[in-house]
């Protein structure tokens, strides 16, 4: 059995004890494979250079306008659109997408435009959520799913580009399932469709 | 931040290993550090729970398509590591990954990356991702099905 990298590594560190560090050893004797991966380890001079300055937190304008361009959205938001199912009831999941440089909602999309969604869920709601987008019959997941603290308009983690020509919709949606179409997601999706400017 | 320091160089080895070049495994792993940085209470970080950090922010380069290009345009097969479980899976490049991160769940593609790339047993890929290893076995034969619909086009 392979020593994997996250132990090698651990390993060299000193992280681990015991048993646990002991098999390390015990398989390192065995495996020359695994002796060699643990020298590039303990070869690799490389040093981290100091981290850059973080980027300074969003200014003030922005977060003005986030939560007056939100509830905009929100009120353009058919509720007839949201969806429904045995965890969440129609109508509490929404979700709003705002450019990234402006802050504003939107209803189309430029080459090379980032976006950042805002979803609104119940507090209470525990289950996994997913971003998918649906482009030209192409499915994509521009961002990492995530275990959201539901309540209002909360920001999902990091933002995404689009690209492309044709319209694309983008989606939350709480299954698993390796759908080709949001329609194959219902009802346990919410969408909101941008055109291409 | 101590954490920096101390797992910078394991991470950074992680993120070679995946995105093959050492400008964008650099600034990942600089990237992860400086969000958590932001975080309202200082906290200490484990490798294996930065590891998962990690791997969610490489899946995310590969999805996004600005800088899914600059990746494939920028990779360096020389960074490989020596490949123990899947050499031939460790060999289908980047711009295989990339596809399959378009066509398999998150979980999937995180489950791959830990057994082909990080080449972590199936009980510690259960114990990272707080799964049974039933469930590492399922997505890793999703992932492989995934890989096997992907060849004919790579092939072309």
């Amino acid at each position: 059995m392979t020593v994997s990298w996250l132990q090698l590594e651990r390993y060299a560190l000193g992280e681990l004890a015991g048993s646990e560090r002991d098999d390390v050893e015990r398989r390192l004797a065995e495996s020359s494979a695994d002796r060699a991966c643990l020298d590039t380890i303990l070869n690799d001079t490389f040093v981290m250079p100091p981290l850059p300055a973080p980027k300074p937190a969003l200014s003030p304008w922005w977060w003005a306008v986030v939560p007056l361009a939100a509830a905009f959205a929100l009120m353009m938001i058919p509720t007839s659109d949201l969806p429904g199912s045995p965890g969440v009831k129609g109508g509490e999941v929404a979700i709003t997408l705002l450019s990234e440089r402006t802050g504003s909602t939107v209803r189309g999309y430029r080459d090379g435009e980032r976006f950042k969604l805002l979803v609104t869920c119940p507090p209470a709601y525990s289950s996994r959520l997913a971003v998918v987008m649906f482009q030209d019959g192409q499915r994509y997941q521009p961002l990492a799913p995530a275990d959201l603290a539901c309540g209002n308009q909360v920001p999902w983690p990091g933002a995404f580009t689009l690209d492309g020509a044709g319209e694309v919709e983008v989606c939350v949606t709480w299954s698993d399932k390796p759908a080709r179409s949001a329609r194959e997601l219902e009802p346990d999706v919410v969408c909101t469709r941008l055109k291409h400017e | 931040m101590d954490s920096y320091r101390r797992y910078g160089p394991a991470l950074l080895r992680k993120a070679r290993r995946l995105l093959r070049n050492e400008d964008d495994a650099l600034d990942a792993v600089q990237a992860l550090f400086l969000d958590l940085l932001q975080r309202p209470e200082p906290e200490q970080f484990e490798l294996p729970w930065l590891y998962r950090a990690l791997t969610h922010r490489c899946l995310n380069m590969m999805r996004d398509r600005r800088t899914r290009s600059r990746l494939l345009a920028r990779e360096s097969p020389a960074l490989a590591y020596p490949a123990r479980i899947a050499p031939d899976v460790q060999a289908l490049g980047l711009d295989v990954l990339c596809k399959l991160a378009d066509r398999v769940e998150e979980s999937v593609m995180e489950t791959l990356i830990y057994r082909f790339f990080d080449e972590l047993g199936l009980e510690e890929i259960a114990t990272v991702m707080s799964v049974s290893r039933k469930t590492v076995q399922n997505r890793l034969t999703r992932a492989t099905e995934a890989m096997r619909a992907l060849a004919p086009e790579v092939q072309s």
